[in-house]
């Protein structure tokens, strides 16, 4: 077990109070009908995504997926940028073309949240085929869903980045639903993970509500993936607490499922561990709480006073 | 695989292609007098250009019968083979002529008759007497106006300066005009009124024709000769300004020893100016339009011009026509010349 | 353009290849057997020996994973060549070349580039029968992102894939089974570019106007050299790039001739020459149309495999001939 500084620790409780602040207020906007589209929210998985990418460098790469607002977010994430994306303005990071589901900051190292489940992962693949070719010792962690996981390009991704060997860390977060359908219904394996060994590369199992747990892991492996021996498969247990989109009614499982899983809830763990270890005292923590929730009303004033995009720019960034 | 449906024809329409529609609407051809030869009698290209120059196909009798009744062959169509108009095609056009000359209250208020002013009375007179009297010829040639270009664009603000107008290519062609006529005094010269003896002037009066949407008049510049192009351009803007406002007096209109018609500026490119009486020729202004032409075996673009000048061969032959419109070229072709 | 070599179609491929990665680093070739085979038709033969495993990598048969890597490299900075055996397959790499590679610029805003160039071959003739052989580049003309380029010539083969590897885009490079042998003077020159968008009128003519690329161009150049010794004056008309296409070059011609004929291999149903038509109604050459435009395609079918049956799908010498005769009712 690695030693976390105070500092990283207090910054991925921020940052994961971040995202569910974010979430919690995108949810209220779809509620109300105030937001164009859908959005896949990811409550629930804040420490999953976030400490994940608290244990890679700053210059390394992702890919994110359609629910991926905790990954971004954790990767670090100009807020307002971020919502005004959302609500299609035109000071968002795609200048309102892209919307939740292609989030990106390819300069900053988000290679963009996707669309198609399964498409980030030869994306990832070659992002990190860059990285081998031009030994810039960065590596790329692909993040995606049990779902994905039974894609073409999962199996074609993981074969190639073995056979080459590219730093790539294949991040699964099993949540243990795809859109409806539970892990048991679409998959013969109950974890994951073991599909590492069809590609001879090594594979683990995290539990995903454990920001602790999953940060230093992915410390662990980050080091043999950046080392050049290839790339890893990592498999998160989670769940997220709110439907699969804004119009989900949830049929397909029951409230006391959602309710047990309330209550490992990895923010609510992160505190208790702080606490526990003494590595602050709870006024900071609730003044953490305080601003992240602060910061998203301001990302959302930001972004309610930004205007739209100007009609013209519908053909614009069509081709280079 | 294409099921081979028998594809009907359309009451009121005609089958012809976009070309051919293009020009029979540029020619104010109707398409439905054409016969087409492509397939399923549709109309192309060829056969409206080759309609208007086939000659009619017409029987000896339609012809007599159109020629005495002042029918033009070329509104009939034809019932005959290809075409070919009939005696039959004349008496039914004959009749619909005649309906039409019923009096005024059988017919829809459709056609306006407007009265003739008395000046377009004049205009017609005027005309009249010298296309009918006198017989006259046109000769054109081109003129490279490049170097004339050239030279206003050089003096203009000096111009504009002195006299507050603009100098317009028509200010240049006058003065050069009138240099030229000192040396030819047979195109400056007029026909006497019994037309027994042609008068030699030693002064130059241009007329100037100004056409406006009333009529047109042709107000006087008295000895252009002596003016040089500053003075040209202030008459010839005040001769203008006056004759639209029709603020001229009766001697202005009178006493031209020549006249000069500029229609270049509608595009026209060639016309056969009709002589204003009693001058013994009369100067047609054309359209300036660029074109390539070789110079020393080079392709060059230049701005070329087509002078026609309209001679009354009782006083003027083609030679004297032609050796003036020499002159008039080489002065504006070398307008350097026009300023000494 | 100065020097001129005679070499084959495919060669030309390669020269341009190994220019442009002699030229730039970051220019790189992968695909299935690319490497020490030579590539599925011989086009990279020697390519391994010359720039090594690293430059030019061999992948296991997974087209999505190698289109969506070649995307990932792009959009990180390489300039990738993905060579997709056989143009049939680009199906499995959909997702990778429509949802992710052409459209990663417009979705973030601009903020992207993707300078990759997808190489495949298609076209019909060689008895590879129907999931071998098809012509489907009316589809990748049909999503807004990505380029599309079809040489019919060896020259042609070598400026326009300079081209492609140097432009920004993803640029999908469909070459001719059927062409790779053939031969043809190639400038030597390694400046020699053919501006992506420009097309090149292939044998100038004033009676009739054929546009035509790819396989089907040789046939159409031949048409017009025997139908000029009888007096038809055929101008044809060669796009090379069909997305961004060369519209005035083609307009200006049929307001010329005043007809239009266009031939292609793929199947006519949907294929690219309706496109090219439309493109030509709704310009001003219309005024100066004097028959219907008549489209020559492939028929609406799989390919077969018997080879009579195979060359009874595309458009033949005598078929372009007789549409030749239809249109100027001789």
């Amino acid at each position: 077990m690695t030693y976390i500084d105070k500092e990283t620790i207090l910054e991925m409780y921020k940052r994961m109070n971040q995202a569910r602040a974010f979430e919690e207020k995108v949810s209220y906007f779809f509620a109300r009908g105030m937001v164009h589209g859908t959005t896949h929210l990811s409550v629930g998985e804040e420490a999953s995504s976030v400490a994940a990418c608290m244990a890679l460098n700053k210059d390394d790469l992702i890919t994110s997926t359609h629910r991926g607002h905790s990954q971004v977010i954790g990767k670090g994430i100009d807020l307002n940028k971020m919502m005004a994306e959302l609500l299609g303005k035109y000071t968002g990071y795609c200048k309102g073309k892209g919307g939740s589901m292609h989030i990106a900051d390819v300069e900053a190292g988000n290679l963009g949240a996707n669309g198609v489940v399964g498409g980030g992962h030869g994306i990832a693949v070659g992002a990190a085929l860059t990285q081998q070719m031009k030994k810039t010792g960065k590596i790329v962690l692909c993040f995606f869903g049990d779902g994905a996981s039974n894609e073409g390009s999962f199996h074609e991704s993981l074969n190639l980045a073995s056979v080459w060997k590219l730093p790539v860390i294949f991040y699964c977060e099993n949540n243990l639903y795809g859109m409806s359908v539970p892990v048991k219904n679409s998959m013969n394996i109950k974890d994951i993970a073991i599909r590492a060994k069809a590609y001879g590369i090594p594979g683990y199992v995290v539990d995903g509500n454990n920001a602790i747990d999953v940060y230093n892991l992915i410390k662990e492996v980050s080091e043999y993936v950046r080392s050049g021996k290839g790339p890893v498969l990592v498999e998160s247990k989670t769940y997220r607490w709110l439907g699969h989109s804004k119009s989900d009614a949830q049929v397909y499982r029951t409230k006391e499922e959602v309710e047990e899983w309330k209550k490992k809830c990895p923010i609510r763990r992160l505190r208790k561990y702080i606490l526990e270890n003494n590595i602050a005292k709870e006024e900071e923590l609730n003044d953490i709480e305080k601003t992240a929730k602060d910061q998203i009303e301001e990302a959302v004033e930001f972004a309610n006073n930004s205007p739209n995009p100007p009609i013209e720019t519908v053909t614009e960034d069509v081709y280079a | 695989m294409d099921m081979q449906k028998e594809f009907l024809d359309i009451p009121g329409k005609v089958r012809a292609t976009p070309a051919a529609r293009r020009i029979a609407k540029e020619r104010g051809i109707d398409l439905f007098k054409i016969k087409g030869t492509g397939p399923k009698g549709r109309i192309q290209e060829k056969d409206v250009v080759n309609f208007k120059r086939d000659s009619l196909k017409v029987t000896p009798l339609a012809r007599r019968i159109a020629e005495s009744e002042g029918i033009n062959l070329a509104d009939i169509k034809g019932s005959g083979s290809e075409g070919k108009i009939m005696k039959e095609d004349l008496l039914k056009a004959k009749k619909e002529k005649d309906l039409k000359q019923k009096p005024v209250e059988n017919l829809k208020k459709e056609i306006e008759v407007i009265p003739m002013s008395n000046m377009r009375k004049i205009i017609g007179e005027r005309m009249s007497q010298s296309f009918f009297s006198a017989p006259t010829f046109t000769l054109n040639t081109e003129v490279d106006m490049t170097e004339v270009k050239k030279l206003r664009g050089e003096i203009k603000e000096d111009i504009m300066e002195k006299t507050g107008e603009k100098v317009t290519i028509t200010d240049i062609i006058l003065t050069a005009t009138a240099k030229a006529l000192k040396n030819h005094p047979m195109i400056n010269a007029s026909l006497s009124e019994d037309g027994q003896g042609i008068i030699i002037h030693d002064y130059v009066n241009l007329a100037v024709a100004v056409g406006m949407e009333k009529g047109l008049l042709t107000p006087v510049i008295k000895d252009a000769d002596k003016k040089s192009l500053t003075e040209m351009v202030i008459a010839e803007k005040d001769v203008t300004e006056r004759t639209m406002n029709m603020k001229l007096s009766p001697d202005e209109l009178q006493g031209s020893t020549f006249t000069v018609s500029n229609l270049g500026m509608y595009g026209i490119t060639h016309f056969n100016p009709i002589i204003n009486p009693p001058n013994s020729a009369i100067l047609g202004v054309n359209a300036i339009v660029d074109r390539i032409v070789p110079v020393g075996g080079q392709p060059v673009i230049r701005s070329i011009m087509t002078l026609s000048l309209t001679v009354d061969h009782r006083i003027i032959d083609g030679l004297i026509g032609a050796k003036f419109l020499k002159e008039l070229k080489y002065l504006l072709e070398n307008p350097l010349l026009i300023l000494v | 353009m100065g020097q001129m070599k005679e070499m084959t179609y495919k060669d030309a491929v390669k020269t341009a290849m190994c220019e442009e990665m002699r030229r730039d680093e970051n220019v790189f070739l992968m695909g299935e057997d690319v490497g020490i085979y030579g590539g599925a038709f011989g086009v990279s033969v020697g390519m391994f020996e010359e720039f090594g495993k690293d430059r030019v990598r061999d992948t296991p048969i997974s087209e999505a994973a190698i289109v969506g890597a070649a995307a990932g490299a792009a959009v990180t900075g390489m300039r990738p060549i993905v060579e997709i055996m056989f143009m049939d397959f680009t199906t499995i790499a959909m997702d990778s070349l429509v949802n992710q590679a052409a459209k990663m610029r417009y979705m973030f805003g601009g903020k992207a580039k993707v300078p990759m160039v997808l190489r495949c071959p298609g076209g019909s003739g060689t008895g590879a029968a129907a999931q071998h052989s098809q012509s489907l580049e009316a589809w990748f003309c049909h999503v807004p992102g990505l380029k599309v380029v079809v040489p019919g010539t060896p020259k042609d083969a070598k400026g326009l894939l300079k081209a492609a590897i140097r432009d920004n885009n993803p640029v999908v490079f469909v070459e001719q089974k059927t062409l790779y042998k053939v031969k043809g003077p190639v400038p030597e020159d390694e400046d020699f570019i053919i501006p992506l968008g420009e097309g090149e009128i292939k044998h100038e003519g004033k009676d009739v106007t054929i546009v035509s690329y790819g396989r089907m161009l040789p046939r159409v150049i031949k048409v017009a050299e025997e139908m000029e010794k009888e007096g038809v004056s055929i101008e044809v008309v060669d796009p090379r790039t069909l997305v961004p296409l060369d519209k005035e070059m083609i307009i200006n011609s049929v307001k010329k001739t005043g007809r239009l004929i266009l031939v292609n291999e793929a199947a006519k149903t949907g294929g690219y020459l309706g496109e090219i038509a439309s493109v030509v109604t709704e310009s001003e050459a219309f005024d100066y149309l004097d028959s219907p435009i008549i489209r020559l395609a492939g028929l609406d079918v799989p390919i077969p495999y018997n080879p009579e049956l195979e060359k009874a799908v595309v458009p033949s010498e005598e078929q372009i001939k007789s549409a030749v005769n239809k249109t100027l009712n001789r």
